[in-house]
């Protein structure tokens, strides 16, 4: 039966390996690690669908779902930096970009996302790297924020500059 | 040569430098730093930062991005020229479940 990837369904299998409600005691490295990535994918699912929500509002389902598959991970990374940083933006999209650093919502969710994908390629790639339940549930309940604050910000004219650029930035192969 | 040197010596001030940070929940009580490559080849701050136990099953999320934008900011100051990547580590090191437990034969 096809089932669609949905952000809360992510959220609450990252909440399950990490262990949350189950008491004291660390899971396993493998659980924490996948429990990063499934926060990390929550979030950049989210972002997707939010982009393709935004710039294609007429499309049925099944059209959205095909083009979240162009939102490439490395786009949205671009412009949450440029959100988020506190560094000048390129001039190139200065006039856009500082604006929606103002906007309390996508700042956060950019901040956020910046840090669940770094987080995430330290536990999918990096052997050293080691992460207690302490930290993971953090990382998954600012993931979930994120998720709120996209959220409240969709169908607004800062998130549609979000989502374009995200689109622009997203190479169609 | 110098210039790893010199990375790490900047690595270690933002260590020191962060010991005693206080957020909401999250106070920094130690901090290390490791200055080596990732798996994409490119040089890091590896940093492992201590807190103390949290009340509940973890700290308050906003505390811990908080201590994260400090790290970040603390960094340009401490002069790191390169990405930190931060980790954060509760006092009580509970044992953790092992990863070579078979649940189920197959």
């Amino acid at each position: 039966m096809q089932r669609p990837i949905k952000p809360q369904w992510l959220l609450r299998q990252a909440d399950e390996l990490a262990g949350r409600h189950r008491g004291p005691g660390q899971p396993r490295s493998a659980d924490l690690r996948r429990a990063v990535s499934a926060a990390y994918y929550a979030l950049f699912h989210e972002v997707a669908l939010g982009v393709v929500s935004a710039l294609a509002p007429g499309a049925d389902q099944l059209d959205r779902w095909r083009l979240t598959r162009h939102v490439q991970h490395n786009a949205v990374r671009s412009v949450c930096d440029w959100v988020a940083s506190t560094k000048a933006p390129p001039s190139r999209v200065r006039d856009a970009m500082v604006p929606l650093r103002q906007t309390h919502g996508l700042h956060q969710a950019a901040v956020t996302f910046r840090i669940l994908q770094d987080s995430r390629y330290c536990g999918d790639y990096d052997h050293t790297a080691e992460f207690a339940k302490e930290e993971v549930l953090a990382l998954i309940d600012a993931g979930r924020d994120a998720i709120t604050n996209l959220g409240e910000v969709a169908g607004t004219p800062d998130h549609l500059v979000f989502a374009t650029h995200v689109l622009l930035k997203s190479t169609l192969r | 040569m110098t210039v790893a040197l010199d990375r790490q010596r900047a690595a270690d001030r933002l260590a020191r430098d962060l010991v005693g940070f206080h957020t909401g929940e999250v106070r920094v009580e130690g901090a290390s730093a490791e200055v080596t490559t990732n798996h994409f080849g490119d040089w890091v701050v590896f940093l492992t930062v201590h807190l103390p136990d949290p009340k509940g099953e973890t700290w308050p999320y906003r505390d811990v991005l908080a201590l994260r934008l400090e790290i970040q900011r603390r960094a340009e100051s401490c002069g790191v020229d390169v990405p930190v990547s931060d980790r954060m580590k509760p006092r009580t090191n509970h044992p953790m479940e092992d990863d070579d437990l078979v649940l189920f034969d197959t």
